[in-house]
């Protein structure tokens, strides 16, 4: 589904990404290892085109991902339909004016009608347990309760692919837990699944592949997540333990 | 948990429908890509050598003062030929970004001024546009070779108010740091905006909202860290003011320029 063929990616003089290749088939799960700076949110902007190769080759689902195919505007939205992106900092991904607008964003631009997209946005709120957060203003709630809002947001479009940056970063032990159940719930119900994170003990049993970036920002192992997460001199060596 | 609703289960068979959002997502998307970039440049200082920044301040003052005052196109010569000599010491990119920033707002003045040259005043513009062309530069060439921080010194030890250095220091930081920000925002808005927007300009206005608020908490946060540091709202100028050689050439050629500006005017 997701093919990336000796990518490389600059951000100012030096490359951030290289030489990456990658293969990843629908229904996985992925994490995304590395240690800080590796490129590991580069490489999961560049698979939601973002962020644009210098070099080689992005396909998602067979088409080639370029700047020329990403100006065809329906090319360009129903790609961004189909793959989701949770931010690292949710407060960037929240701008309307409270929970309820901010989940029925994507579903109204989507043709849905009124009662699809409520039932959408009620389905999305059951699902992740914010009910009472239904009229607030979302920037004034709490980290965990954001990160909530921003997940049910992403779910409401529907993607078939969905793009996780550090999603466990600055929430409390509950909610990391809850956090671990909704991913792997979506992961059965036959979501792709890609995720950077550093937070292992919260993960196991989520991820069946891990994809290692090391500090040169190359990917340095591709394999078994359980085998990765279990080989502690490899960890130590790529600094990430 | 609840169970997993029906529609997340099956792929959405979904086929975009038009929307006129090129431009919008094009020109905003570039202007805050462009904050970013220069946050990511900010961090290293390139140039050769090192020429203390008070120096530096002291001089382009002094530079954008002569050029603005002067007259004499004999003057704007000089300083251009100096501004080449200054130039010729640098690196290949430092000049092509000096060069670039310069030219364009000079091409912009010569668009402003362009009237004025068909009411016969022609020499005048291309004067205003000379030294609106030499005193960019000069700055650019300035912020390109110092880094913020020493210039915030520069500011103090030229007796510039604390409030002055305060709001200099914190605008410097934020505006590339907000601009990340409000580049992260633009590109959120630009993933889910996966069909017609009706809209465009509420969510932009929510944008432009988050960012306000989050300028002000980031603003009290840093403030409040700042006093948590010891900072009583009093600026002091760190390190001892060292003058190498390169600092006496550049007061030299300073110098030199007050002495032409004088001489050029006398004739």
């Amino acid at each position: 589904m997701i093919e990336l063929q000796g990518v490389t990616c600059t951000y100012g003089d030096g490359d951030v990404l290289t030489e990456v290749d990658l293969r990843i088939q629908r229904g996985e799960a992925v994490a995304i290892i590395g240690p800080n700076g590796c490129g590991k949110s580069t490489l999961l902007k560049l698979l939601n085109g973002i962020v644009l190769p210098r070099k080689g080759r992005y396909a998602f689902d067979a088409d080639d991902i370029t700047p020329e195919r990403l100006k065809d505007a329906t090319f360009a939205k129903r790609f961004h339909q189909r793959i989701g992106f949770l931010f690292q900092n949710s407060d960037t991904q929240l701008f309307c004016p409270v929970v309820h607008d901010e989940i029925a964003f994507g579903p109204r631009q989507m043709g849905l009608s009124e009662e699809q997209v409520a039932r959408r946005v009620e389905d999305c709120i059951e699902l992740m347990g914010i009910g009472k957060l239904r009229n607030r203003v979302p920037y004034h709630l709490s980290e965990g309760e954001k990160r909530k809002v921003a997940l049910a947001a992403v779910l409401a479009l529907n993607p078939e692919v969905l793009v996780l940056d550090e999603p466990m970063n600055g929430l409390d032990p509950r909610m990391k837990h809850f956090l671990r159940e909704i991913i792997l719930s979506l992961n059965h119900g036959g979501k792709t699944i890609l995720c950077s994170t550093h937070d292992f003990r919260y993960i196991d049993g989520v991820f069946r592949t891990a994809v290692v970036i090391g500090e040169d920002h190359r990917v340095v192992r591709v394999g078994s997540y359980h085998e990765i997460i279990n080989d502690k001199d490899f960890l130590r060596a790529q600094n990430i333990i | 948990m609840k169970a997993m609703p029906g529609w997340l289960l099956q792929d959405a068979r979904y086929q975009p429908r038009q929307d006129k959002d090129a431009f919008v997502d094009r020109s905003i998307l570039r202007f805050l890509s462009v904050l970013s970039k220069g946050r990511a440049r900010s961090g290293r200082i390139q140039g050769h050598g090192h020429t203390e920044p008070l120096v530096k301040v002291l001089s382009i003052i002094v530079v954008a003062l002569l050029v603005s005052l002067t007259r004499s196109p004999a003057f704007l010569v000089l300083t251009a030929t100096g501004l080449l000599v200054s130039l010729a010491f640098q690196e290949a990119r430092l000049i092509a970004r000096v060069l670039k920033t310069s030219l364009a707002v000079a091409v912009f003045t010569v668009l402003i001024l362009l009237p004025s040259v068909f009411w016969g005043r022609g020499s005048a513009a291309v004067m205003i546009t000379v030294k609106v062309f030499l005193s960019v530069a000069f700055v650019k060439l300035v912020s390109a070779t110092a880094d913020w921080a020493s210039i915030s010194g520069a500011f103090k030890r030229l007796g510039a108010p604390d409030l002055f250095i305060l709001v200099f220091d914190i605008a410097l930081k934020y505006i590339t740091l907000l601009g990340e920000f409000a580049l992260s925002m633009l590109y959120a808005l630009k993933l889910r905006s996966v069909g017609r927007n009706t809209g465009k300009t509420a969510s932009l206005g929510g944008i432009a909202g988050t960012l306000f608020l989050k300028s002000k908490e980031m603003a009290e946060d840093m403030y409040g860290a700042m006093e948590c540091r010891g900072f009583t709202g009093e600026y002091r100028a760190a390190g001892r003011l060292r003058l190498r050689w390169r600092d006496g050439m550049v007061c030299g050629a300073t110098g030199l320029l007050i002495a032409l500006f004088f001489l050029t005017r006398a004739r």
